[in-house]
């Protein structure tokens, strides 16, 4: 018969293990519950099951490669990508997660690279070694639980995309807090799969990025192609943004030409200075949402909005959004709308507040949030600029407390993960600070060139520049791993990066 | 009505992973239905003969 020709016994193995996984059979399981949910439709579902049937498949391939040989190296992965025609990150996240289910060994060799008082020690990557465990693959338990345990150990970013992908809806963050369902909820594992701080194979989105062929150290603020300091040419935006206008101006272009439908981005609400999600169609309304706001906003929520579903978007965020964004860019499982996000802008986060800490600091600064015009943070102090022309500080040392507990975990200042990141640490005063990571921002960026919307010089050349940048990323890496060995110390659950 | 789902999503995925969806039949009859039964039994057997056999395990 034609329609089964080329058909391997591997490939009916691998079949008859990935029908075997526990992945696939929550979704197969909860069919129903998901339809009636109306969160996916029928075409929506088979979409995700096929695809993450496929990647099951994948998976045990790989693993079925690794049983039949006795001990392979990294050169072994490269030759099974090229059996597969995938790209190595891919690989790599595979091998990731049978590692993470107990089917492998992975051990990572390094070559030591001592460090002096000037340069720490440094480690490179050498080689690795896996083995089979020859585990039953029947006997393996999920290990993709209910993001729940997240919400519980104090780990949630508050990103959002839980969210939005959950397919019976049972999650939902309200003010960086997480609401769990337990009677809805069918178990998928979905959720942990996306979330950022359940696993977050940093080496693989790295690779991913620049879709390099090494596993390497990309320094304190992770893989970039170049980097500026611009500011924007559009008189509307220079009026109302944070620094240099630079992620608004990229929306403003992106939808202005048409290259995308629409942008996810955080606006205010009614409420003074709490933001919420919202879904930018045209370039006024970029102009509407410029300006930094400090409180967590769980944007990528808004992804469950059935109306851009086949949309093209781009994605303003936090670096924990960006990570969201291209870890489940890496292990795709087919999700609606996630496949349309064009572009990744991310912004740069120290940390952030709870609308109840904002409101604090308000208090400390003795004024009312209602009167705040602008807030900033800058040379170590939180600024609240008001409508009546006061300039208020305060040290961010006092109110560090006040930040949310769940960002102590989190490593990355630059939106690592992002296709271009935005922020102002490293240049002057009304100036952006830009690191294009990917060909993808960089193209953008050139055109934003090109079209005149921007004024841009090279870093190298501005004061404090990239040097204050970096000093700063390694304090807050410092900080997340001081806070994630603290976690460590008390059987608590921290995030594996 | 849960197992006939089910099923019928099995079908899906052979046929996508290209396996031929037949290999897997599903009939409805009771303890009593003995001709159904054999009926059943001879179909699903005629139709796998039709189909090639699959490639068996390697030696080693």
């Amino acid at each position: 018969m034609s329609a089964e020709e080329g058909l391997s016994w591997e490939l009916i193995k691998n079949v008859a293990d990935a029908l075997d996984s526990y992945r696939v059979r929550a979704l197969i399981d909860a069919k129903q519950e998901i339809l009636e949910a109306g969160v996916y439709n029928e075409s929506e579902y088979e979409t995700i099951l096929f695809k993450m049937f496929d990647e099951e498949q994948l998976k045990y391939s790989l693993l079925n490669y690794i049983n039949n040989n006795e001990k392979l190296h990294f050169a072994d992965i490269k030759k099974f990508t090229e059996k597969e025609s995938i790209e190595l990150y891919k690989a790599l996240s595979f091998m990731e997660l049978l590692e993470k289910e107990k089917l492998i060994l992975v051990d990572k060799l390094y070559d030591k690279i001592e460090g002096d008082e000037k340069t720490p020690e440094k480690l490179i990557f050498k080689d690795l070694t896996i083995e089979a465990t020859k585990e039953d693959i029947s006997e393996i338990k999920s290990i993709y639980e209910p993001v729940r345990v997240i919400f519980d150990s104090n780990c949630c970013s508050g990103c959002g995309l839980c969210a939005a992908i959950c397919p019976v809806n049972c999650l939902e963050i309200e003010n960086g807090i997480g609401k769990f369902d337990e009677e809805k909820c069918i178990r998928c594992g979905l959720c942990y799969f996306v979330c950022p701080r359940s696993y977050l194979p940093i080496d693989i989105l790295n690779m991913a990025q620049d879709n390099g062929e090494e596993i390497k150290d990309y320094g304190k603020i992770g893989p970039y192609l170049e980097a500026y300091s611009a500011k924007t040419k559009i008189k509307e935006i220079s009026e109302v943004c944070q620094d240099g206008g630079i992620s608004s101006t990229c929306l403003y272009y992106l939808l202005e030409q048409g290259k995308i439908d629409a942008a996810l981005g955080a606006k205010m609400s009614e409420t003074p200075w709490r933001p919420g999600a919202v879904v930018l169609k045209n370039k006024e309304e970029v102009i509407e949402t410029a300006g930094t706001k400090y409180v967590n906003n769980p944007n990528l929520q808004a992804l469950n909005d059935i109306e851009i579903r086949g949309k093209n978007l781009a994605v303003v965020g936090v670096p924990c959004q960006m990570q969201a964004l291209l870890k489940s860019k890496i292990y795709d499982i087919g999700l609606p709308s996630l496949g349309n996000i064009e572009y990744r802008i991310g912004i740069f986060c120290m940390e952030s507040f709870s609308y109840e800490g904002l409101l604090k600091i308000c208090e400390i600064l003795k004024t009312d949030v209602k009167d705040a015009k602008k807030m900033d943070i800058n040379k170590g102090k939180f600024f609240v600029y008001t409508n009546k022309g006061e300039e208020l500080a305060v040290p961010i040392k006092e109110i560090s407390n006040l930040a949310r507990e769940d960002c102590e975990v989190c490593f990355d200042l630059t939106s690592e993960s992002a296709d271009i990141s935005v922020g102002s640490i490293g240049s002057t005063s009304g100036w952006n600070t830009v690191l294009i990571r990917t060909e993808k921002g960089k193209q953008l960026y050139e055109e934003l060139l090109a079209n005149d919307l921007i004024e841009s010089k090279d870093i190298a050349g501005v004061k404090p520049g990239l040097p204050l940048l970096i000093r700063i990323a390694n304090a807050k890496r410092n900080t997340c791993n001081k806070h994630i060995t603290e976690k460590k110390e008390k059987n608590e659950r921290a995030p594996s990066y | 009505m849960v197992t006939y789902n089910h099923v019928l999503t099995l079908k899906k995925l052979l046929k996508h992973a290209g396996i031929s969806e037949e290999r897997v039949q599903q009939y409805f009859c009771s303890a009593a239905e003995v001709e159904k039964f054999v009926d059943s039994v001879n179909d699903i057997t005629k139709k796998i003969e039709a189909l090639s056999p699959l490639p068996k395990p390697n030696p080693n």
